[in-house]
Order: structure tokens, then sequence, then C-alpha cells
């Protein structure tokens, strides 16, 4: 395994904030591999993903390092690093076609002009599973349905062929029948194209399932890393026991016992 | 089916969109017993928030029956409606958004207190610090503003705002959906000890059919504005018989303990 990249002593602190959103988080990230990040709201993984990806905003006060030994110097978002993130109805520009946002990465990295970049977009949504391609290249983003929509997302990040992919809560804002297909589509793409992802997400089953390894955040703070079926089967820090405990699936027994009121 | 609490028959609803009609609702049919839980589940878009609504009149439809405690639900109106709408309540995904955000927590429970006039001024204090500790909170967060409170606190408040009420049905419309999975978790135990206490009947509606499962008797999987098949939980989530049904029990998330 080679390293991807080698985070040392990640801190992180937003003005004004009363407590560093990360604190002091090492890890590393193997080329190649599925890393989920999870955590409950507030404890600091969507700063780890932003970090990760240099999308911090100004201001923030950074302490520690984030090294990429095979890249100098650190991967360029939209051509090596594609994010995607939790609603796309934000993430997308509104008065864009849906063409021309997923042609953009494709034409601006990949040496593309805008005719070759547009069939390379037509490609990629057929790739997304999303129906008659070339006639959605000249459709707007308030046309779709919001699994659609995240589809779209998924293409525009992967356009100009990134070798790491981050996916920041992807699938919170959809139902579950949608979820599960976003999900199947992320585990697809990134087998195919052999991409480095980073999973973050607030769902063991959803963590489990799609990653190699599990990253367990609360409070800013790393709890506990290791392969699925060491912090799944055999947790060890308390913020991962609780994500366990509370999770809810068909096997969780009923709450209303005997089925009768 | 005297003994249901809520009846409704064939109700129909249709949204006019840019000159289309498009059915929200076709024919459908529900009862809910009294202390009974029936989970309404489906997919964006099956219609399911739509009928909620319309359950609880917040939206008319254009046909059918709703019986509620012996009345005729959809014939009161005016103050006759208002003193009735008591005993049905909602809770909604996002509690920020059911709130006035200008409010605090006292002011919000003290609202239903007055408007119905359930308890005498002088002991409405006392009232809302036993809802409040109802619903898992002390007594102080009564001074704070709705705006102060995470989202699981909100959603409590919402709670606590409802059983003011002391109602017999609570809708609640993708009530567990926005939060973290341990706040989920403790509001979904929070809802059947207060069933157990109060004899409280749910509409639970969630996409989300593992929390379903978990707290209700019966579950109603919709899909297209229909009821495409309903029975006990056990039945429905075992031996599903719709493509809507094994669909959505394809698509709860699996825990994966062993891997290679």
């Amino acid at each position: 395994m080679t390293v991807l990249c080698d985070i040392r002593q990640l801190a992180i602190r937003y003005p004004h904030a009363k407590a560093p959103s990360l604190d002091h988080v090492s890890l590393t990230l193997q080329a190649g591999e599925r890393l989920a990040v999870i955590g409950e709201s507030g404890s600091g993984k969507s700063t780890f993903a932003r970090a990760l990806a240099g999308l911090l905003p100004p201001g923030v006060t950074v302490s520690g390092e984030i090294v990429w030994p095979s890249f100098a110097p650190a991967p360029l978002p939209g051509r090596d690093l594609g994010f995607v993130f939790q609603d796309p109805g934000a993430s997308l520009n509104p008065v864009l076609t849906i063409g021309e946002q997923v042609a953009e990465g494709a034409k601006r990295h990949l040496g593309l002009n805008w005719k070759q970049a547009f069939v390379r977009a037509a490609d990629l949504l057929e790739r997304v599973r999303l129906p008659e391609p070339e006639r959605l290249l000249r459709a707007f983003p308030h046309q779709l349905s919001g699994g659609q929509r995240q589809r779209v997302a998924i293409a525009a990040a992967v356009a100009a062929r990134p070798s790491i992919l981050v996916a920041d809560e992807v699938t919170s804002a959809l139902d579950q029948a949608v979820q599960a297909e976003i999900v199947a589509l992320l585990d697809d793409l990134v087998r195919e194209e052999a991409m480095t992802l980073v999973f973050i997400t607030h769902d063991m089953a959803l963590a489990s399932t799609l990653a190699d390894r599990i990253a367990v955040f609360a409070a800013g703070r790393l709890q506990e890393i290791g392969p699925v079926r060491q912090v799944v089967g055999h947790p060890q820090s308390v913020a991962a026991k609780t994500l366990l405990e509370a999770h809810i699936d068909l096997e969780t027994p009923s709450l209303v016992v005997g089925g009768r009121p | 089916m005297s003994a249901a609490l809520l009846e409704a028959t064939d109700l129909r609803k249709s949204w006019a969109a840019r000159g289309r009609s498009v059915v929200a609702l076709k024919e459908v049919n529900l009862t809910v017993a009294p202390g009974e839980t029936l989970g309404l589940v489906g997919r964006s878009g099956c219609g399911k928030s739509t009928l909620a609504r319309v359950l609880t009149r917040l939206t008319p439809p254009q046909s059918g029956a709703i019986r509620f405690r012996g009345e005729d639900w959809l014939a009161l109106s005016g103050a006759a409606l208002r003193t009735a709408r008591r005993h049905m309540q909602m809770v909604f995904q996002d509690p920020l958004g059911a709130f006035n955000p200008r409010a605090t927590v006292a002011g919000a429970l003290a609202d239903p207190l007055r408007i119905h006039d359930l308890v005498p001024p002088a002991r409405r204090a006392a009232r809302i610090d036993e809802l409040l500790e109802r619903v898992g909170l002390t007594a102080d967060y009564a001074r704070r503003s709705i705006l102060e409170l995470s989202g699981g606190q909100r959603q409590r408040v919402a709670i606590a705002r409802a059983l003011a009420c002391e109602p017999s049905l609570i809708v609640l419309d993708e009530a567990v959906s926005a939060l973290d999975v341990s706040v989920r978790a403790r509001i979904l135990d929070l809802l059947v000890d207060l069933q157990r206490e109060h004899g409280l009947a749910y509409i639970f509606v969630s996409h989300d059919l593992a929390a379903v499962k978990a707290v209700s008797h019966r579950i109603a999987v919709m899909e297209a504005g229909e009821i495409v098949e309903e029975g006990p939980t056990d039945a429905v989530v075992d031996h599903p018989q719709s493509p809507a049904a094994r669909a959505l029990i394809a698509a709860v998330p699996r825990l994966i303990r062993e891997k290679p």
C-alpha cells in the first residue's frame, strides 16, 4: 500500500468558535482505499473533508500538516480531487445547464474543447445512469429530482478523472430507495476508475457497506480507526459503540412489544 | 370498525401544476385504532405527506370522508373545528420551521394551554415544567429561545407542544428523519413511552422503513398516491406482497459486521 495522504496533528478552529472543530487529528490515507468517516452533527467530519480537499473558508486557524507524498503541490480540487456535497440543490449552479456544469471540469483539466467536453459530459451522464443524456445536457438543475441532481453532481465531480473522490453526506437529503441507488453508483464508479474514496456519513450501515476502513469522529477528535470488521464487530471507543447501539435496521427488535397496542 | 379512532374513506386529492392535474391521493382508505401506531411508508413523492396534511385538515381533499372520534371530521368548521383540533396534533420534519423563531420554549408551550383553555393561568408555568420533564428536558429550558436549542431538543419541544393539547392522535411527518442517529433512537423511545402512558395513537410517516418498523403496530405502504399494501408490521416486513414494499425493504442499509 502506498501512502496517499498523511495527516499529522491537524487542528482547525473557525473564527469565534468556542471549541476547535478538529482537535489534533492524525491519520494516514492509503492510495486506492475506501475510508468512511463517521460521526454525529458537530463531530468535525465535514470539516475534515473540507480540509482534505482544500476547501476551508478563509479566516480559519489551521495547525498541523496534510502531506501528499505523490502530489506537489497538494492535489487540485476539480482535477485531482472530486468533491460531492450533501445538497446538490445548493452545489449546482441554477443558471447553468447540466451540460455546462459537467463539461466544465473536463474542458479545463483534460485539455478538451467545449465540443469534446460536451461529448464527455454526455458519456458521464450515461455512466451515472441518467436517462436521455443528450437531452439532459440542455436541462437546468431545477428540472431534475433530488436524486437525479446528485447523480449530476457526481458526474461533474469525476469529469476530470480525479484519483480521489470525497463524498460528504451525499445521500442524507435523499429517501432510502434513492440512497441505495446512489451508494451502488458510487461503489461501481470508484471500482471502475480505481479512485480513492473518502465517504463522510452518519450512518454505520452505509459506512460498513461502502468502506474498507472506518474512522469514527466525535467532538472534533478521531476516536477510533480500523477495518470495518473491527470497528463494527469490536468497537473500542464510546463514540463507535454509541453509533452502533443507536443504529436501527430491520433486525432491530420492535419497540412496541407484542405487536398490538 | 366502530372502534376506530380515525377512519378515512376514499380520499382523493390532486394538485394543479402548470395547467395539468397531478393526482396526489387516489381512493385512500385507512383506519387507526386508539393507542395504535400506523406506519405510513413510501418513497419521496408517493403522497404520504399530502395524506398527513389532508388527515390533519391542513389541506382539503377533493372527495372522501374522514371520521375522527366518532365525528364527521371534514364537516367541522370555525370554532367547532378549532376546539376539536386539540385532539389531533402534528409534528413536522423541520422543527425550526415549525416554531415562531422569536418564541421562547415557555411561550411555544403556553400557546396551546391558553388557546384551548386547558390549564388556568396560575398553573401554566408548572404544567410547562411538567411537559418539558415528560420529553426529557429540564425546567430551565423554559426560558430559552427556540433558536438556542439543538435539532433534537427542538423536536422534543415540538412533541411537548403536541402533548400539551392532550391529543388522542399525533401525526408525525418525517419527525425523526433530520436527526442524528443517537438522537433519533432516543426520540423513538420517547414516543413509545408516551404512547404507553397516555394511550396515544400515532400516524408515523417516513421513508425510513427501519424506523417505521421499530415503532409501528401496522404498516401501510404508499406508492403513487395509493396504499398498495397494508397489514401488521411483521407481516409486511417479513412477507411483503407489493413491489413497492419489496423495494423499500431492499433499500434499508444493512450493517456489515464481517468483511474480508
